[in-house]
């Protein structure tokens, strides 16, 4: 038997693992299905039929792989939903809803455009002009909300997402 | 603990990640904002933090086996052995020794400790936790005495409740079984100033008899009501408040032995055990840092036990105090103190009588735990001790040394080895009992056969049983859907708790004769135990995940030449070679779930008891958020099988099928 364990333990280790992907983190798949309702959420200006959702992330990208797989295939209202990624403040253009990542926001700055919601993870993010911002209490993702910075863009945010998040 | 919290964290952080993903996006705001997460840089750190066999049943596995009652859920875990012995009472264990009065398993609800100095045993029919409490359940097979303290000598299993502030809102379960079941509870949680949680809640279970096989079925079942409560309060943003209490009663219904000498013919009797008490529990923690914390916690239990051969009284106070802190970058260190103080007030029985009636133990115990980095993020070495002394035991000292190797992210090994004690009982030491009488044949057809009683005494002298054990395991991802743990072990145990009989002695009652056989305990026995635990999850789909687990283990004990003592408690004849699980849980829709497992138990044929294959099925149903309904059958291969053989008093019964519907609404 002694040999037997030996060579399950020998088998286990010759499964020679692939490095998993990074940003698996639960802590990322939660806000990217909070990113993703938000959509459901708020109040958008009428947009081009057959216009696509658009997610975008500015700067660092915390979620690797977690955001397109939470929003492949997805439907809002008979739209699609669209990733997009970009470097600079410069390069956002058409996007419904802009995450800004930790520590980002202060070197790009929060991008503020007409029925765009913005949403971070930093404190001070919505002081800084930033409209969603999410944080951890308890081990869970709450977030809170400054309702005027989305009313300035143009939108309007649910009541229902108002009660569970905070209002500043 | 740390070792505890990094033992959930870790584990979380293997499995939890894979589990979660399934259908996140179509999960409601508040489902979402109730899923605990953890930071991605602790749960690097800690990923890599587990040198122990640990295995944690979250509270979606709880929800999903159909479960209803906390000892059962143990089945859950790889390498844990449950046997139900009546519709109340279980006999658990991890990696052997498992008696219906386990002595060398540590049970831990929210870090307080429920194992009971006086019979040195966990009383599963006092501890009813209502199951949507219940936030993980941590199972650490293996010793865990550096850190817990005495009698965590093959495992540790750590219950941990949900806090008040995942608990807001209100909640009422209920559920009924053709085994002619019922749970209930009710609970509520609010917050009564800013940052100060509550919830209280109140729990029923109750149970038919179960069937005896040849013999009168108890009249009575097993009932049992608590009621509980919960305070989380943050006062600063730097300090933490836990409050907790219950109350709880409980009423156990078994079939004794009733013979005596002058009526030795006399049929089992109906008797029953009944148990209350109360708890309280308080926990005040300050955070300097990231790194540093200290934490003070007392906690103060009162316990009433009446079973047919003995009453008694316990009061239990318990004080403690640990820091946590940083020193460098290398040096991860945890220490404490504690001190625990147990009174026990007995009534004597014509039975059974404890010398002395009345005692007090007075604990008091040092730990540390140094988590040294001997290459950052690759290489790390744990070594812990717990010294402890108590006036009749001296001085127990329990380290460990634990070397954790991490040459990549998804791969880990570790070995350890350590010591642990099991600290004699109340009961080993003061124990004076006369057993119901017996036929001794004579042997020969001429003589007249005689009635015989044990009269079992215990030893005043008892010493500590230990174990010195040698443990290795592996952690794999070996993809991002299939994790693999497993784990190996080689225990020596010493002085092993034992019974020898002497000469027996004529005597006479009402002029009939009868013999008297001297039983008395001792420490004479030794002896090793091997084995092997394996735990895998595989997320086949986004909407399918099967967990498995298999454990093997041989335990085997002797006595000196010539030394015809036997083992006091059930050492590995009441513990199956062999014991695998496989559970299923399937997504069919949104809100339609299909539920499976399948646990198997090899045949104990020392104690008659052949192989076991349970099934269970659970089709769960949430037509709203707010609602869930849940039907299934649990056992369905079997209506009535025996799971273990008492050699205690009360008799096994069996256990029945049951097909059962469950309803929980939140609001």
């Amino acid at each position: 038997m002694r040999r037997a364990l030996v060579s399950a333990i020998a088998l286990v280790l010759l499964w020679a693992p692939p490095a998993s992907a990074a940003g698996d983190a639960l802590e990322y798949q939660v806000k990217a299905a909070f990113l993703y309702n938000f959509l459901k959420f708020v109040e958008w200006p009428e947009a081009a039929t057959g216009a696509p959702w658009v997610i975008g992330v500015l700067g660092h990208d915390p979620f690797g792989a977690v955001l397109d797989e939470t929003v492949r295939g997805k439907m809002v209202n008979g739209r699609k939903v669209e990733l997009r990624r970009y470097d600079k403040p410069g390069d956002v253009k058409d996007c419904n809803i802009l995450f800004i990542g930790r520590g980002d926001y202060e070197r790009t700055g929060i991008p503020a455009q007409a029925g765009m919601l913005t949403v971070g993870e930093a404190p001070g993010f919505l002081k800084a002009g930033g409209a969603i911002n999410f944080y951890l209490d308890d081990n869970r993702v709450r977030f809170e909300i400054r309702p005027t910075a989305a009313s300035a863009a143009g939108l309007h945010v649910s009541s229902q997402l108002l009660k569970l998040g905070r209002a500043l | 603990m740390a070792f505890r919290l990094i033992c959930g964290v870790a584990l979380f952080a293997v499995f939890v990640p894979l589990r979660a993903q399934s259908g996140l996006a179509d999960r409601s705001l508040e489902e979402l904002m109730n899923i605990e997460v953890t930071s991605v840089s602790k749960k690097v750190q800690r990923l890599g933090s587990t040198a122990a066999s640990v295995f944690v049943i979250t509270a979606e596995d709880i929800r999903r086996s159909g479960i209803s009652i906390l000892p059962e859920l143990l089945r859950l875990a790889p390498g844990v052995q449950v046997s139900r012995l009546s519709s109340g009472g279980w006999a658990i264990g991890i990696r052997g020794f498992n008696d219906e009065y386990s002595n060398k398993l540590l049970v831990l609800v929210d870090g307080r400790s429920a194992y009971n100095e006086f019979y040195g045993t966990v009383f599963w029919d006092t501890l009813n936790i209502a199951i949507d409490d219940i936030e993980r359940i941590e199972v650490i097979r293996g010793p865990g005495a550096a850190m817990w303290g005495t009698n965590a000598v093959n495992g540790v299993i750590n219950i941990i409740t949900k806090s008040a502030k995942a608990t807001q809102g209100g909640l009422v379960a209920g559920g009924g079984g053709s085994a002619a079941t019922s749970t209930g509870s009710v609970r509520y949680g609010g917050e009564a100033s800013p940052g100060a949680f509550y919830r209280v809640g109140a729990q029923n279970t109750t149970y038919d008899p179960f069937q005896i096989v040849n013999s009168a079925s108890p009249s009575f079942g097993w009932l049992n009501r608590s009621g509980d409560f919960r305070l989380d309060w943050d006062v600063s943003a730097k300090d933490s408040l836990l409050v907790s209490g219950n109350i709880y009663s409980s009423s156990l219904g078994l079939i004794v032995p009733d013979a005596t000498i002058s009526s030795p013919n006399a049929p089992p009797a109906d008797d029953r055990v009944t148990s209350t008490g109360a708890k309280v529990n308080a926990r005040w923690q300050h955070v300097y840092s990231e790194t540093s914390s200290i934490e003070v916690r007392f906690s103060y239990e009162h316990m009433l036990r009446n079973d047919p051969q003995s009453r008694i009284d316990l009061d239990v106070f318990d004080y403690g105090f640990q820091q946590h802190v940083q020193l460098g970058s290398r040096n991860d260190v945890i220490w404490g103190v504690s001190a625990r103080q147990d009174s026990f007030d007995s009534t004597p029985t014509p039975a059974l009588r404890l010398n002395p009636l009345d005692s007090s133990r007075d604990e008091i115990a040092v730990f540390a735990e140094d988590e040294i980095t001997l290459i950052p993020g690759k290489l790390s070495l744990i070594a812990g001790m717990q010294a402890s002394h108590e006036a009749t035991i001296g001085y127990a000292v329990q380290p460990t040394g634990r070397l954790l190797w991490t040459p990549a992210k998804n791969l880990s090994s570790w070995i350890a080895i350590s010591r642990a004690e099991r600290t004699p009982s109340v009961y080993d030491r003061g124990l004076d009992y006369y057993a119901a009488p017996i036929t001794i044949p004579s042997g020969s057809p001429f003589i007249p056969s005689l009635l015989g009683i044990a009269h079992v005494t215990g030893n005043p002298a008892a010493r500590s049983e230990t174990v010195l054990a040698y443990e290795a395991g592996q952690r794999v991802q070996a993809a991002k859907q299939l994790s693999f743990d497993i784990s190996t072990f080689y225990n020596v145990y010493q002085h092993l708790s034992s019974v020898s009989t002497g000469a027996p002695v004529l005597a006479f009652s009402s002029g009939v004769p009868y013999l008297i056989i001297p039983t008395t305990y001792g420490n004479q026995r030794f002896g090793e135990s091997y084995g092997a635990e394996l735990a895998t999850t595989w997320n086949a789909t986004s909407r399918w995940r099967l967990n498995g687990g298999y454990s093997w283990l041989r335990v085997e004990t002797h006595s000196k030449p010539g030394d015809p003592s036997l083992d006091e408690v059930r050492t590995g004849s009441a513990t199956p070679h062999h014991q695998w699980l496989l559970r299923s849980n399937f997504d069919l829709t949104r809100k339609i779930q299909i539920d499976t497992a399948f646990y198997y138990y090899a045949a104990m044929p020392q104690t008659g008891i052949p192989q076991h294959l349970r099934g269970d099925l659970r089709i769960g149903w949430r037509p709203v958020a707010k609602i869930e309904i849940s039907i299934g059958v649990q056992d369905a291969f079997e209506a009535n099988h025996l799971e273990y053989e008492s050699t205690r008093f009360g008799q096994s019964s069996q256990v029945p099928r049951n097909f059962y519907g469950k309803l929980t609404w939140r609001f």
